[in-house]
């Protein structure tokens, strides 16, 4: 009797390149990393601790009130700037489908089961094996912005952001068959913001609105159920407004320790089914009952109310050894979860640290339980900035981490 | 006011001993989360105790009997491909090497069939690796009855499962149960469709093997296997009636799996020409291939 393989070619590539197409239990949160809407290697090398600490990227995305201490003795203008993110075993399932899959497929897998079996057995495992940790991709995009101080209190800020992340998991749904949750989101930020210093006082106010133009796509179903004569990803989009509103206060209580908290509501914009990402077949009807499920689930997200606040030490000159031209010390605690669960108190800390000697700056730092590292280099017009660091899928921290690299490249003016 | 220089160290060092502190909760919701976290993070020994605590606060949970029951074969590396090898080797496997110990009075009436090859049940890939693994298998098929580790429980696959007559429920290679009232049952339960999916496939990947290793290790005579032309078994015994008898529960196992593929494969509403349907395909065949010796009464005798 002839009869097929347990899972096609096509499916088989799906669940190993899951991003590019997620133990049964709740479904994957989004992508919620708690980081800024545009994940910085700057602020990310150092753990994210960052909502006290002056810098022009974190005055776009983590506390507009940073924009009030920007120097800006003339206007900042960046021109473009590209990234991308690398976390969890996405490297490995590459290889995998390079150096297993793909040459399984070329071989036969129908062939394979009959005629090879530990070899398809092999690629059964291993697949589920890579897919049990999360793993996720990331691209960025830049494109101009614009910092201008307009008196000696106020500055303007306006720019364009992009960022698309993915994350890709593959669960045991139950003896070992494969249960694909995979899900994607584009984002396209344009904020405009205005940040003031309180003459006479410490203080400092930001407040930045942003246009969100988002798209969504998500998978979680057996790899059985997906139909190889008809499979599609089903986008929904969406447009709405971001609010981030934020304060910081210099020298409180001791010179270089500042403080610094800003929220931001809304930015998750209301979505509904807009196209298809067709994965195999043509010409087929879409699916209904997922497309459905799909618009329950993002309407089921709770709103997106985001907060943050830390503090940071500026090291005193005095104090810094040859060749260090700055430190810093910072905290933040970060209210939103970077899992589909409500996390533990540690989970929300980061801490960090950065020196900056000539044109390299070196940054570490300790956030939710796992170390982060990275440096940046200016030269000129070019900016680039490299991190590692750890993302914690669970409850608490240091219980299911998902480790990334990110590395980042700008390219402006007074930067 | 100025702070002194050693205190502003203070927070910094609130972290680590925060870090310290996260402690993880004991409650029921906080269990069933951290064992599935632990099973995403590789930890299955830590997964299937953390589960075995959330079962003790709520046996009559029955999503963490299947996410249990699912871990073991997962701790075990038993799997549905597993299944697809025995049910192969059922409907397809190779003549045994040796010619098989005499078996049934007067020697075995399927050696005199032209064509008919000695069959080995034994002889496929990793036979004794998992029956090494057996006690695990039996231990998730309890699990899933409501007994294991923590027991009274419900029983999960509904007894609309096993209640299907091997006589006259399978036809061209199609099944007959009332299948409403086995979905009505696992709904009933609290259970979502993909619940249900997962607790299916455990389940028929479970009792299959476990009713292979029956017949093949437990049976109190000694059995002959045969391939015969028509591609089907034929097993001889000294004593026929007794045989089919002693593996009474062990074929109701084997019908059970095969309605639980069933039923996952319409929860899920996957095609004729899916993987899943396939393998039902294949499990059936499997049946079907060994039903003239082992299943009951209604067919003919040797």
């Amino acid at each position: 009797m002839q009869r097929a393989p347990l899972m096609t070619a096509r499916l088989l590539a799906f669940v190993a390149l899951s991003f590019a197409a997620a133990p049964a239990g709740a479904q994957s949160p989004f992508p919620q990393d708690a980081t800024a809407p545009f994940p910085l290697a700057s602020a990310l090398g150092r753990g994210d601790a960052s909502t006290a600490v002056v810098d022009a990227e974190g005055a776009f995305h983590v506390n507009p009130a940073l924009l009030a201490r920007l120097e800006l003795a003339r206007p900042t203008i960046q021109l473009a700037g590209v990234g991308g993110a690398n976390g969890g075993s996405a490297w490995s399932l590459w290889k995998y489908y390079r150096d297993e899959l793909g040459p399984a497929i070329e071989d036969g897998l129908d062939s394979l089961r009959v005629n090879d079996r530990d070899r398809f057995e092999a690629l059964y495992d291993d697949a589920l094996e890579l897919g049990r940790s999360p793993s996720s991709l990331s691209a960025m995009a830049a494109g101009p912005s614009l910092q201008y101080r307009i008196n000696p209190v106020t500055a303007l800020q306006v720019g364009i952001f992009a960022v698309s992340s993915a994350r890709g998991q593959v669960h045991d749904g139950g003896a070992g068959v494969p249960l694909i949750d995979f899900y994607d989101q584009t984002d396209v930020h344009v904020p405009v913001g205005i940040g003031m210093a309180m003459p006479g006082s410490s203080l400092a106010f930001g407040v930045s609105a942003s246009a969100v133009r988002r798209w969504v796509t998500a998978k979680y179903a057996f790899v059985d159920e997906l139909d190889a004569g008809g499979e599609a990803l089903y986008v929904l989009s969406g447009t709405g407004v971001a609010l981030d509103a934020g304060v910081h206060a210099r020298d409180v209580g001791s010179p270089g320790l500042d403080l610094g908290a800003s929220v931001r509501l809304g930015g998750d914009p209301a979505l509904s089914y807009s196209r298809r990402i067709e994965v195999s077949g043509t010409d087929f009807p879409d699916n209904e009952a997922e497309i459905a499920e799909l618009e329950a689930r993002f309407a089921d997200r709770d709103p997106d109310v985001r907060y943050r606040a830390g503090l940071a030490y500026r090291v005193p000159t005095e104090d810094l050894p040859e060749g260090v031209a700055g430190a810093l010390i910072a905290i933040d605690y970060v209210g939103a979860s970077t899992s589909a669960f409500d996390q533990s108190t540690m989970a929300h800390m980061r801490f960090g640290m950065e020196a900056t000697g000539g044109p390299l700056t070196l940054r570490a730092g300790f956030a939710q339980g796992y170390p982060s590292f990275g440096a940046g280099v200016r030269t000129g017009a070019l900016r680039l900035d490299y991190a590692f660091f750890g993302v914690e899928e669970g409850r608490r921290s240091s219980q299911l981490r998902r480790g990334v690299h990110m590395l980042q490249a700008r390219f402006g003016l007074g930067m | 006011m100025t702070v002194p220089r050693a205190a502003r160290v203070i927070p910094f060092a609130l972290v680590f001993f925060l870090a310290a502190c996260d402690g993880g909760g004991g409650d029921f919701d906080s269990l069933l989360i951290d064992a599935r976290l632990a099973r995403q993070g590789g930890d299955l020994d830590e997964a299937v105790e953390l589960y075995e605590d959330a079962l003790a606060l709520d046996p009559s949970s029955a999503v963490v009997r299947v996410e249990l029951a699912s871990t073991y074969l997962d701790r075990s590396g038993v799997d549905l491909i597993d299944l697809d090898r025995f049910a192969l080797h059922l409907a397809e496997g190779n003549a045994a090497p040796d010619a098989p110990p005499s078996a049934g009075a007067g020697g075995c009436i399927y050696s005199q069939i032209p064509g008919a090859e000695t069959f080995d049940p034994r002889g496929l890939a990793e036979f004794d690796g998992l029956v090494a693994e057996r006690d695990v298998i039996q231990l998730a098929i309890a699990t899933l009855r409501g007994e294991g580790v923590v027991a009274g429980g419900p029983r999960v696959p509904p007894i609309a499962l096993r209640a299907i007559d091997l006589c006259d429920g399978i036809e061209d290679g199609e099944l007959f149960y009332d299948r409403a009232a086995a979905l009505a049952a696992l709904r009933a339960q609290g259970l979502d469709d993909r619940q249900i999916a997962t607790a299916l496939a455990v389940n028929a990947v479970a009792l299959l093997i476990d009713a292979y290793f029956f017949l093949n290790e437990d049976l109190p005579q000694q059995t002959e296997w045969w391939r015969l032309p028509n591609g089907f078994l034929g097993i001889c015994a000294d004593d026929p009636e007794a045989l089919r008898e002693q593996s009474g529960a062990a074929v109701m196992d084997f019908g059970e799996a095969l309605t639980s593929l069933d039923m996952r494969a319409e929860v899920l509403a996957l095609h004729p020409g899916d993987a899943s349907r396939q393998l039902v395909d294949g499990a059936i065949a499997a049946y079907e291939a060994i039903e003239m010796d082992l299943g009951p009464t209604c067919n003919v005798l040797r």
